[in-house]
Formats: C-alpha cells, structure tokens, sequence
C-alpha cells in the first residue's frame, strides 16, 4: 500500500464521497471566487429543508425545474449535491430570471405555512461576500463516509510540444473565469500605511494546467511556457471583456506578451474596457519580451500611450537593473524584484520613472526588509508575492 | 456578361472627397504606411484602429489604399481630443512609428479639401499608376507540435545536409604598408548553424518555427545535443590548423553534464569553439546566463552574445553580461539614422568588441569600419571572399566555377557539396593569403 495515504473525511476541507465531483467543483468555484474576486451569485435548493408532505421525487423535480431559468443566466452552472440539493451559480445579475425562479418555488411552498421566506428553502449567496455562510451551508449537505484513499502525487512532467498543443486546444474550448487570480498592489500612504493601488489579474497556471493536462508542469520548458503565455493573454483579454466583467473594477494590471497586445483581441478587450479604467490600467511586460522585437515595443508603447494605459517593466532582477537603459526604454513604471543584493547596489536604481518592489512574503524576514529599503529609497509601491 | 469590378479604395476615395466638398470643414489625413521601410501586420491593424477611433469621436470615414496606405476623411478639429484628435494623431503616429520611422516626415499628410484639391488628386493618380500591394498578413507560426517534428527528423537525419557554416573576418591595417590607407582581411572563425529553412521545407511545416521566437529557443535546445555531436565528430576539429570553430548553443544546455563532457573532448583536440548566447536567454534568465558565461570562460572558450538588434543595443547594455564578444545584426537603419545614440550605444561597448553580422552589403562594411568596428560576418563578406578565390585560383581551376558556386561550396558543410571544387585547399583556407582590400574601401 505504499503511496496510498488514508485521510479520515472529516479532516478534509473539501468532501470526496458520493457526488464529491459535484461538490468539489462547488468548492472550487467558491475558492476561486474569492481568490479571483470576480462576482457571483449562488442559490442553494435545501433538499432537507423541504417540508416534509414535499420531498417525494417528483417534488423535488418540480422544485428543481423551477430554477429551470437561472440555467440562461451568464456562465450559469449547476450542482447535484450528494443529499439531493441542488446549487445554481452564475455570474453578474440574474434580474428577471431569478425572479421568475423564485416565484415558482413560492407557489409551489405556498401552501406550507411553516416556511415564512423562500429563502429558508433556497438561500440567495453573493460571493465572495458570502462565501463562508455558503461553505457551512454546504457542510450539511455531506453525508459522513468511514475513509478516503488518497494516492501520493507524482512528479510532474516537463511540457513538450505535443502535451503544449493539446493544452492550447483544451484552452480555446474551456471557461477560463475559474482560473482567474487577483493580486493586490500596495501603495505606502503618507501616514505610512498601505492601501490598495491596483490588483494584478491573471490566469492560475498551476491550476489551470493540473485541470486540463493534470500532471504536467508548464513551466518546466521556459520557451514553451513563454509560448503558452501568448494563449493565456487571449484567453483572459476575453474573459475580461465579458459584459459586466469590469464594470465595478478599480485600477488593474495585466502581465500581457507585446504581440498580445497589437493583436485584434487586445483591440477588442480595448473597445469593451470600461471608461474609468482608461488611465487606470497597467500593461506589464517582460524584459526579454522587449528584446526579443525592439521595435515591436516602441510601437507597442506608442500604442498604449495614446490609449492611456502605462506601461510597466516587470521582473526587473539586478543583473538586468546593469543590462537594461531605462531611459532609452522610456516606460511608466519599473518592477523590481527585491533581494538582499540589492541593498548593496542602490546606485543602480532607475531615476525618473515608479518604482514598484515586488518581493516574496514568504518569509518575514524579507518582507519587512523589503519594506525598509522601500521607505529608505522613496519606492511607495509594493507587490509582495505569495 | 463581364462582372463589374468592385470600386477601389482610391476611387471611393475621389467620390467622397467630391461630396466633402460641399459640406466644407473637412481634412483628409493619410498615413504613408506604404513608405515605411518594412510595414508589418500590427501597423496597419492598431493605425487602423486608432483612425477608426478618430473617426468615431469626431465624423467621418477610413479608405484603405491599395499602397496599404490609410486615409482618413474627417472634419477640421482644434486638437483638444487628445491623441487621437485629428489634429494630434500626425503627432501619434509619429511616436508610435518612431523605431521602425526615426523621421517622421513624410508618414503623414494632412490636407484640406477645399484648398488642398490639387494634392489630393495628384496624390490619388499616383496610386492608379502603382500596382496594388499585397495585403498585410499575419504570419501564422507552426503549430508547437510541428517542432517536435522538425526536431525527430533531426535525431536521424543526416545531420551534414542540414547545417551550414558561415567564415567571419576581421579587416585590420596592412602590417606590410604601414601608415597607408591599405588593409588586409583574416579570418575569424566559421560559425556552424543549422538552416532551419531547409528543416521545414523538408517537412512541409505550416508557418515557420523562426516566426515564433519562443518555439524557435525550444527548438534550438533540442538541436544541440546534435550540433555538439556534429562538431566533434564531423568538422575535423583534430586536425592541424582547423579553423576556430563558433556554435549556437542554449544556457540550459550549457549547465549540463553533456556540455562538460563535450567541452573536454574539444580540449582534448587543442580546440577552443566559441559559444554563441542570444540576448533574450541572457535578458530572460540572467542567474542561469551567468552560470552558463562562467562554465564557458572557465573552458577557455569565448562567450558571443548574438542576436542583438540596432535597436536593441539602444535598449540594452549587451557588455554588462560580461560576455567577450557581441554580435550586432546589421540594419541599414544603422547607417540611414546613425543617431549620436547609436553611435554613443556602440562606444559604450566598444566596437571593438563588436562583429557586425549580417552585412549584406558594402553599405555594412563601411558603416562599420566607420564606426571603428572592424569584424564582419554576412552575405557580403561571403560574396567577398568568394570573389577573391576565384580570382587567385590557378588559372583553369576557377573557370568553371561562378561565384555563387564558390560561396555555397563555402557554406557547405557536406562533403558532398563541396567535392565539385578542384581547389580544396583553398575553399578550406576560406580567402587566399593575406588578402588586401584597396586602400580606397
């Protein structure tokens, strides 16, 4: 049995018995949810808080068939939880289709008097607002079950161009939105405390690779990872360009390849994106990426410019801090990757343009020299890595 | 009964400027796409875009030229609409096009239509005389597992068919006519590459693994177990006098176990190969580059940094990565807008560091000897020395050679390519013995 672990279910933070696709999958989107912060409702038909005269099968189908509508809410998901209950989730605002559900799950309940509100039945979740109401609220719904086999993970391969092929394929055809990461940006105010300056969005890679080519690592190969980036860019360009997406957005950023951006999906992301976040948008780029077709970044700059999206330099290390003319390179903003090494070459620190320190905070160590050397050298941006 | 041609760019263009002309108020501005040196895709997409914008905000219409020339017909605006006023995107386009067009006179044209009409018309007959150009397309790279498929074919093919080698010179002063304006020509090295074209048309590939820089880095990695193997077995780097042999190999490459053992073998046979580094490898991973320069120098052998644009040298300090040589494509941007920048760029690393590559022509070597650059790599230098064996080969021996031949025998690291030349041992030397140049180059 080596390899094999055996995990009581209790200890486990998502159930794996009976329908545990189902509510795994629920979970998940809940996680995603809040690490993401892109919004969406849920509603949870309680199959055992049904009264009692109308838990019969073909109830619970009526009851089911009245949420029938919120099936053509936008990226409308549903759920078949293990004790009978169904969730629906969706995103942005359901309007008149949650109206007409709820409607008829209240004729249908009218003759019980015991139920005063619909939603003892079938609760209505915003997350991530709501998010660990509805994690408890799902709790209930797991049967107990003796014990699970998990099998010990193996090691992961390297990408190769057929196993990158198919990884593009798969990615043209899934919902992206559950991959969809936020990290936040920190600005030092003038009392020295932090607030938000703009949240970082992205694509999950890891997640995103351990669901549709499970067992690979995609970043192994760092061409072809490079290579990947380019479907990514589109995949979330068009997420982002979702009606609604960014409607309540606030300042933001995007790590984008340069050809990403002259492409006709940027150009159509550019047409949606909301008119407060013109001027408040970061195109992030890499320093190899510019090498790679100089002339393709000063056409690219020029393009943002007149756009009004800045430009950032990203994962600036120090040995690229001596490599790099930032005057010549002319962008909004820099990034530097913070290291003990860097204390002792301040020299190198571009002048006349933001600095953004972009550290881990793994160890708190670093975090807090970090923020020391920060403070001593004006940068009032901060982007700590998890 | 013949089919009506649809209406062109151009003379939609005339019939609406006829009709402008009553409303009065209105410009026409033209970006000159067509003028630029090399117009890509991109340009004409995001121009088009931004006129698109203009002509949203502020009335009017977009005509595609058949030059690839875009023509916007808009009314008079006060240039308060930011970057893309009218008024202001002469001053846009100028920006964005300002690496691929230093000189922004000449890309735009404004004109108005009530004063301007003889321009406009001229202009238009102009473009009636010319024949269409070719839309601007989209190069479509290969799909990723077409690399595999390039890089299977390499792991049994005969590997002599698909490489080529390139002579790199260094042109000096003429140790024989000291203060003349005379010099002599020695060579360098041959740098050996494998020609990804004759790769993909061998297999009929869709798009070409060049077009995507990041499919062609994964590519390179794969060939150098190849091209190591190539050298030591294949290039006779034993034998005495061989000339210096440069390769094209990856830092990932550079930190194994088989570069160490590759490296050893070459010592064994007394011979030092330079290694040759993109930028962008250097730029993406600077710790690993950094590991991988220190293993080469620690060999012995020269470390290049390739790949790096005019451009490029402009953005980047190439001489910071600590490299012995740099290789600098030539771009007759170079010598059209040799900007006090550029000139300050190549000081800041020192030309004598520098081997121009890719001189295609005279213009390079002149540009570079200049500049103080004095090492030349490219088709011209090619051409150069082929000429110059021809004429010293013993009289019948040439005769039935041109110089195409003699260049590609050059090239050829296959035996058989190379068997039709009766002077072997002049092909080998690559240039005849000290061979001058003019003093008047």
């Amino acid at each position: 049995m080596s390899g094999l672990l055996r995990i009581p279910l209790a200890s486990l933070p998502a159930p794996q018995t009976g329908d545990q696709n189902e509510i795994s999958s629920l979970y998940e989107l809940i996680d995603e949810c809040c690490r993401s912060g892109v919004a969406r409702s849920a509603l949870l038909l309680t199959a055992r808080k049904m009264p009692p005269h109308l838990i019969k099968p073909h109830h619970l189908r009526l009851a089911f068939e009245a949420l029938e509508p919120l099936r053509h809410a936008d990226r409308a998901r549903s759920f078949d939880l293990a004790d009978g209950s169904r969730a629906i989730t969706w995103r942005g605002e359901a309007g008149s289709l949650l109206d007409r559900a709820l409607t008829t799950l209240r004729h249908l309940l009218a003759d019980d008097p015991a139920i005063a509100d619909i939603a003892q039945i079938a609760p209505l979740y915003v997350l991530p607002r709501d998010a660990d109401i509805m994690r408890e609220a799902l709790r209930a719904t797991i049967p107990t079950a003796p014990e699970i086999i998990l099998v010990s993970p193996r090691i992961p391969e390297k990408l190769d161009p057929a196993s990158l092929q198919s990884l593009e394929q798969s990615l043209l055809q899934v919902n992206v939105s559950r991959f969809a990461r936020h990290r936040r940006v920190w600005r030092v105010a003038d009392n020295k405390k932090l607030e938000p300056a703009w949240d970082k969005r992205f694509l999950s890679v890891a997640e995103l690779t351990a669901t549709l080519l499970p067992n690979h690592d995609a970043t192994a190969d760092p061409w072809l990872y490079r290579r990947l980036t380019r479907t990514l860019d589109r995949r979330l360009l068009s997420l982002l360009a979702a009606p609604h997406e960014l409607r309540a957005a606030g300042p933001l950023s995007l790590d984008l390849n340069i050809g990403t951006l002259l492409t006709p999906q940027f150009l159509h992301f550019d047409s949606a994106l909301p008119a407060h976040l013109r001027g408040n948008l970061n195109i992030d780029l890499l320093p190899a990426d510019i090498l790679a077709d100089p002339t393709a970044y000063i056409f690219a700059r020029g393009f943002a410019r007149a756009r009004r999206y800045q430009v950032m330099i990203r994962e600036v290390s120090l040995p690229l801090l001596l490599a790099l003319d930032f005057k010549a390179l002319d962008a909004d903003l820099i990034e530097l990757e913070f290291t003990p090494e860097l204390m002792q070459h301040t020299e190198l620190l571009p002048r006349g343009v933001r600095l953004v320190l972009s550290y881990s905070n793994h160890s708190g160590q670093i975090d807090s020299a970090a923020r020391e050397f920060a403070a001593a050298h004006g940068i009032r941006l901060l982007a700590p890595r998890d | 009964m013949n089919a009506i041609p649809p209406p062109t760019g151009e003379r939609l263009l005339a019939d609406a400027i006829r009709r402008a002309q009553r409303s009065g108020n209105q410009q026409l501005l033209t970006l000159h796409l067509g003028s630029l040196p090399a117009p890509r895709p991109h340009h004409r997409r995001i121009a088009r875009a931004l006129l698109q914008d203009a002509a949203s905000r502020h009335g009017g219409q977009i005509f595609p030229l058949r030059n690839n020339d875009l023509a916007l017909l808009t009314t008079i605006t006060d240039g308060k609409g930011g970057a893309i006023d009218p008024a202001n995107l002469p001053a846009t386009f100028a920006e964005l096009f300002r690496a691929d067009r230093p000189d922004p006179a000449g890309l735009t044209s404004i004109w108005n239509i009530e004063t301007d009409q003889t321009e406009i018309f001229q202009y238009l007959q102009t473009l009636l005389t010319q024949e269409p150009q070719l839309p601007l397309c989209d190069e479509i790279p290969p799909p990723p597992a077409a690399v595999e498929d390039i890089a299977s074919l390499l792991a049994t093919a005969r590997i002599g068919d698909l490489t080529q080698r390139q002579i790199a010179i260094e042109i000096a002063p003429d140790p024989a006519a000291p203060g003349s304006r005379g010099r002599i020509m020695r060579p360098l090295f041959r740098e050996i590459t494998f020609s990804v074209d004759v790769l993909e048309s061998r297999l009929a590939v869709t798009g070409r693994a060049s077009s995507d820089p990041y499919l062609f880095r994964h590519l390179a990695a794969r060939l150098d177990p190849r091209m190591m193997e190539f050298v030591l077995t294949k290039m006779n780097i034993h034998a005495p006098g061989a000339p210096r042999l440069h390769i094209n190999l990856t830092i990932e490459t550079l930190v194994t176990a088989e570069f160490d053992e590759f490296a050893r073998q070459c010592l064994d046979y007394g011979h030092r190969p330079g290694i040759e580094v993109p930028l962008i490898e250097a730029c993406r991973d600077p710790d690993q580059f950094k590991q991988a320069r220190d293993r080469v120098q620690n060999y012995g052998f020269p470390l290049i940094i390739e790949g790096v644009s005019p451009l490029g040298l402009r953005l980047a300090n190439p001489g910071s990565f600590g490299a012995d040589l740099v290789k600098l494509n030539w771009d007759k941007s170079l010598a059209v807008h040799a900007t006090p920048e550029m000139i300050a760029a190549i000081n800041r690393l020192g030309p004598e560091r520098i081997i121009l590559q890719r001189a295609q022509n005279e213009q390079a070597i002149t540009f570079g000897l200049g500049v103080g650059i004095t090492r030349f790599q490219g088709h011209h230098i090619d051409a150069m020395l082929a000429a110059a064996r021809l004429k010293s080969c013993p009289e019948g021996d040439a005769s039935h050679c041109t110089l195409r031949q003699c260049s590609e025998r050059a090239a050829a690291t296959s035996a058989a390519t190379r068997r039709f030349c009766r002077n072997q041992p002049l092909l080998e030397r690559g240039m005849p013995e000290n061979l001058r140049q003019s003093p008047e180059r």
